[in-house]
């Protein structure tokens, strides 16, 4: 996702755990976040967790998730929380692409 | 993927981590020069954590802060080795880390003993994330080190928990003023205000201050106008590899840097 997205003309951040994911977030502004579900330490509530933080510091900034099993319950508690869309995973790059623009864009207008 | 533990031990590994000098000037009367330097750590090249914030933020987070500040130091004397003997060395070190490690100075004596450092001219900075000032064990490792001859410096003075009470517990011998207020001080009375009480304060408690973030000409005479001697910033130098320092003090380009605070 992130070689596609840098060759999209993105610049882009990658954070392989929580914590790593949370210390970017805390000491840099983002105009999108895109959080996969299965991340290393982001199981359940956890990722309610980083998805607080995510509003807390840039409450503008659009959320995607992607998770390979959305139930109604997880959908409704992040929605409640400030994401934006989901994906289901496996999701096409140029699917990825779209929703990012599109959700940039609204976020511009 | 790589899994959380193992981030972590990367980071510790030798070669993982490299050393910026962020040189400190003394400035009097129009003529600046070289004083000491800053020892400033980076994360692997390419990584997430070249960026120190979000390194020391994701140690802090991990519970690792003390092994991490371990081995910045331990990188540190080892790649200031001699660079500028006899010039005073700053090494940061997380106030939670002084609670945490109670090897903590004599690891430091070790290390400066390896690399030829007199304990006296080791400059501890003590980054504050959590109020620690009240903690025995803190201030007990505070003691300790003065002990050993090495000065305390307290970082970020007049940011977050860098205030009045830390300077009362921790009674630094250097006060190091936050970029906030040394940015724009020139054209702001209060900040400018709050620079000459922060010097007023250092002066008739022994101490010396240093400012941070010196960026503008403007703000260089601010510093001076507060009685503020030691600067830092990227005015008179960003931070240097070890090479860079080594050329900046040998070229000793005040000519340069005198025609930069006259223009």
């Amino acid at each position: 996702i992130r070689d596609y997205l840098d060759l999209m003309g993105f610049r882009v951040d990658c954070a392989g755990e929580r914590e790593e994911a949370e210390a970017l977030i805390l000491h840099t502004r983002y105009d999108l976040m895109i959080l996969d579900l299965g991340l290393t330490g982001v199981h359940g509530r956890e990722g309610f967790e980083v998805i607080r933080l995510i509003k807390e510091r840039s409450p503008q900034c659009p959320i995607v998730l992607m998770t390979a099993n959305v139930t109604p319950g997880l959908e409704l508690e992040s929605r409640r929380l400030g994401a934006d869309h989901f994906l289901q995973k496996p999701a096409p790059l140029s699917v990825i692409l779209r929703v990012a623009n599109t959700l940039l864009e609204k976020a511009v207008s | 993927m790589t899994g959380p533990r193992n981030l972590i031990a990367g980071l510790l590994e030798d070669g993982a981590l490299s050393i910026r000098f962020q040189p400190i000037f003394l400035v009097e009367s129009g003529d600046i020069r070289f004083h000491s330097f800053e020892c400033l750590s980076r994360g692997p090249k390419g990584s997430n954590f070249e960026r120190p914030d979000v390194l020391f933020e994701y140690a802090r987070r991990k519970g690792a802060e003390g092994p991490v500040d371990r081995k910045c130091i331990e990188t540190a004397l080892r790649a200031a080795r001699g660079l500028s003997p006899g010039s005073p060395v700053h090494l940061n070190v997380h106030a939670s880390t002084m609670v945490r490690d109670p090897g903590f100075t004599g690891f430091l004596a070790w290390e400066a003993e390896a690399g030829g450092f007199p304990l006296n001219q080791l400059i501890i900075e003590i980054l504050e994330h959590s109020p620690m000032g009240a903690n025995p064990a803190f201030l007990e490792r505070v003691r300790s080190l003065r002990e050993i001859g090495v000065k305390i410096a307290l970082d970020d003075i007049g940011a977050g928990d860098s205030n009045f009470k830390m300077i009362l517990d921790l009674r630094p011998d250097y006060y190091k003023v936050d970029r906030y207020f040394v940015s724009g001080a020139s054209r702001d009375p209060y900040r400018l205000a709050i620079l000459a009480s922060i010097a007023d304060l250092s002066r008739k408690l022994g101490g010396v201050v240093i400012a941070e973030g010196v960026e503008h000409v403007d703000d260089l005479e601010a510093c001076r106008a507060s009685g503020i001697n030691l600067v830092q910033g990227y005015l008179l130098s960003p931070p240097l590899t070890g090479k860079g320092l080594l050329r900046l003090i040998e070229n000793r380009n005040e000519a340069f840097l005198r025609d930069e605070i006259s223009g």
